[in-house]
Parts: C-alpha cells; structure tokens; sequence
C-alpha cells in the first residue's frame, strides 16, 4: 500500500496539527495496517482475569480474528495461547468452560495441559501407536501469546516484540502507583458491553478529553463543571483527564463504597481517567474503578467490554447496581458522538480536522501516538509477514 | 454389544469420565494387544481429558507395551 501522507501534519504540536485522515476510520486495507502496528505489536487489552477466576477455567477470545484462549492454568496463572491445535489447526475451544484435566483437540484428540504442552498424540503413529519418531512433542506445545496483568486486564502482545509490559507502561504504573492493591471485579451486575458502529480509535479519542462533558454529559455538570478537570498526556502511551471534584456515590442509608487502602489525600475529591493506547480505558477513584476494552470488530465496528471494580469483595449489591448504572448511562450518552464522527468520516471535505490548542492535547497525543508508531513502522525495513509475526519459534 | 451402545450413548452426552471407564473395560477384554492399545488409548485421553484416576495406569500399560512416552 502507498505509504501515509497525512502523518506528518498531524504529529505537529497540536495548535497547528491536523487530525488523522479519513482513511484511518474508513478503510479495510489502512484498518489492516493499524492492525498490526497499532494493536498486534502493543501491549493490548484482551479481557480481565475475572473472566477465569478458577484453576482451569478457559475461555476463548477472538481479538482481530485472531482465535486466542484465556486459561488459568494448574497453577494458578493467568496464560493466553492461540486457540489452535498444533495437528491440523483446528479450534480448541469454542466456548467458555472449566478444564478439568487436559485440553483435548475435538478433532483428532491430541491433548494438552493447561500450560500448553502437548501431552498426547494418539495413534499418531498408527493405530494404538502414540508416538513416532518424527512428532516432537516438546517442539509442539500450544503457541503462548506474551501476557501481563495490570488492574485485572488480561494484556496481550501478539507480536512478541513489544518491551516488557512494567517497561512499556511504566508511567501509567507510576501514575497509579498509590492504587496498586487488589481490585475486586463486582461480579455480573458490574459488566456489561456496548456495541459501537465507529472505529475503535473515536472512542479512544472521545474517552481522552473533557472538552465535550457539558454538552454531551451535561449532568455531570451539576457537581462536576469543565474547569474543575485538567489535561492527562504523555508523549508515550496513554492520555486522559482528571476532575478535582469527584463526589462518591450515596445510597439511600448513606451508605458507600469502602475507600482503596492508604491512599493520598489527593483522592479524597480527585478522580482520573485514562486511555492506555491502544485500547483499554481507566478510571480510577478513591472507592471503585473501572475499565473498558475496547475490540475492534473492522473499520467501523467495535465493541466496549466494561468492567467496575471495588477495593474489597463484600460491597453492597444495591449500591453496586446503581453505579453500574450510572457509568452505562453516561457511557452510553458518548455513542451518537463516536458513532456521529464515524459517519462523519465519509465526508470527503473532512481533512482530519483541527483540534482545540486548550482542550484537545490529549486527543491530539493518542493521534500523534498513531502516527509515529505508523511512521515507525512505514519506515522499518523488510519485516515477516503478519502471518509469520506470531509464528511459535522455530 | 451392550458396550457399543453404552460408548455411543457416552459420547453423544460428552461423558468423558465414563467413555475413559468404558473404553478401559473393553481393552481389558479385548483379544489382541494391538485391539487392547488402541482401546487403551481411547481410554487413556478421555481420562486425560476429565482428570480421571484411571489415567495413570492406562499410561503405564501404554508405555509398557511401547505404544506411549
């Protein structure tokens, strides 16, 4: 494909930068390419640890047509690995469900334990023969996808080239430091999706600033006004917002969610939001948090998986439901903007548009984010394939 | 005969647990050692598949008999 011609303009400071073209939300063979340099060779989002909780527990993912599985292994660690049988390719998995000794191929049976080794090839060597000389089982295990756990997101990086995780998002990390405890995910009246007709980048784009709250939240602005935030950016890896007046959530008995432990008196009313590039979406507040992952289903479909957590595992059902409640309703007033934009991008006098020098740097970092590490990757000399990018070492 | 049926019914219901346990009692009535390890084995992955105790011994027999590591 013709390389990138609008790169440059938007990596300008952002009082004069233009935002990402069209192409970037409209078209298959660009989405393909952000595929890969924007998402496969990151740290991304892929589910939370929540989701298998059990030794054992499995359930599959397809992240960018990519058939992945989630499992927790006999030892209790959270591992990812391509859902595939190293035979014949077959799918593995194709449903959540509890491992309960070895994961068996549906197709010719070849098994595997839940760390990935391949443990048996029946009759691989004729009937009632399960070996042979030239099926290596030690060469032929699952094919792990590097994984880390940050705040119970399950992330991925798919290429196997991204730096370690704790170096990769060490300033986020750093950030948040003070929250580094254990979350406790609120069970199954604390998640929920939304299905998006946009790019998955708009609601990225959407989620960094707060330029938009008085018009599209504007009942956030009782307690909560535009000049009570302030810009989040780093040149790296994330972007977002913060309020200085974060107000907890009261039950009707007065009752609330109990505070993150020995946190600073900061967060007494402080409350942050972030977008950890490419695609999850934080926030984090003295007495629960959450997170949105976003999956991108093509060019102009995406899908938020959200999460709330809490800091202890006995919160109050009724309160939790109403807080759930609450951040689906102001999550869902963002889609006729996401979606709006989306089907903005079609029109053809668009050219990226110009951003709020005041307002809008953090939506500007995640598209200067974009096309650096596009640029980056235009410049690169000759590279494998995609389809040998996440090919099990040789 | 009545094993037949007792295997197909196992395995429309997915019963890996009793598919291990069948196809071990008719490896150990099977005529000949090829019938009785490719009975074994049947067992053998089912058992690996539902972490069932007989696991261990069908290996053993397996590897006893070269057909397994």
């Amino acid at each position: 494909m013709e390389p990138f011609s609008d790169l440059e303009a938007v990596q300008n400071p952002v009082a004069r930068a233009r935002g990402l073209a069209n192409a970037h939300y409209t078209d298959l063979s660009v989405y393909e390419v952000e595929k890969h340099a924007l998402l496969f060779r990151q740290w991304a989002g892929l589910g939370v640890a929540a989701d298998i909780p059990q030794i054992g527990d499995a359930k599959p993912v397809d992240f960018l047509d990519v058939p992945l599985v989630m499992i927790r292994d006999r030892s209790n660690r959270v591992r990812v690995f391509q859902n595939i049988c190293r035979h014949r390719g077959m799918i593995l998995i194709d449903a959540p469900k509890k491992i309960e000794g070895a994961i068996r191929c549906p197709y010719h049976s070849w098994c595997y334990a839940t760390d990935g080794r391949l443990i048996s090839t029946p009759h691989v060597g004729g009937p009632g023969i399960n070996t042979h000389e030239d099926i290596d089982r030690d060469a032929l295990g699952l094919i792990e996808v590097a994984s880390y756990i940050w705040r119970d997101i399950i992330w991925v990086n798919l290429s196997g080239t991204a730096p370690a995780f704790e170096i990769a998002m060490a300033e986020p990390m750093e950030r948040w430091s003070e929250f580094d405890q254990p979350v406790f995910h609120g069970g199954a009246d604390s998640r929920f999706e939304l299905a998006l007709n946009t790019n998955w980048k708009l609601a990225v784009e959407n989620y960094c600033e707060s330029y938009h709250l008085p018009w599209v939240h504007p009942g956030l602005n009782s307690y909560s006004r535009l000049e009570d935030h302030y810009n989040i950016q780093s040149a790296g890896c994330y972007s977002g917002q913060g309020t200085t007046v974060y107000r907890q959530l009261t039950g009707n008995r007065a009752e609330k969610f109990p505070d993150f432990k020995n946190l600073s008196s900061k967060w007494n009313q402080a409350a942050e939001y972030l977008a950890i590039y490419p695609n999850v979406l934080l926030g984090t507040h003295r007495d629960h948090a959450f997170a949105v992952i976003i999956a991108p289903l093509g060019p102009e479909k995406s899908i938020e998986h959200v999460h709330l957590y809490y800091a202890t595992d006995a919160t109050e059902p009724t309160l939790r439901a109403q807080n759930t409640a609450q951040w689906k309703s102001v999550l869902e007033e963002d889609i006729f903007v996401v979606e709006g934009m989306q089907r903005g991008r079609h029109g053809p006098g668009f050219d990226g548009g110009r951003f709020s020098p005041a307002m809008d740097a953090p939506t500007h970092c995640f598209h200067a984010w974009v096309a650096k590490t596009l640029t980056e990757a235009q410049n690169e000399p000759a590279q494998h394939s995609p389809a040998s990018a996440f090919a099990p070492a040789p | 005969m009545q094993l037949d049926i007792q295997v197909q019914a196992a395995h429309a219901r997915q019963d890996s647990a009793v598919l291990a346990e069948l196809y071990a009692a008719g490896s150990a009535t099977a005529q000949t050692l090829d019938e009785q390890c490719f009975l074994a084995t049947q067992a053998y992955i089912f058992a690996l598949e539902s972490n069932h105790p007989l696991a261990e011994q069908l290996h053993a027999f397996l590897v006893q008999n070269r057909r397994d590591a």
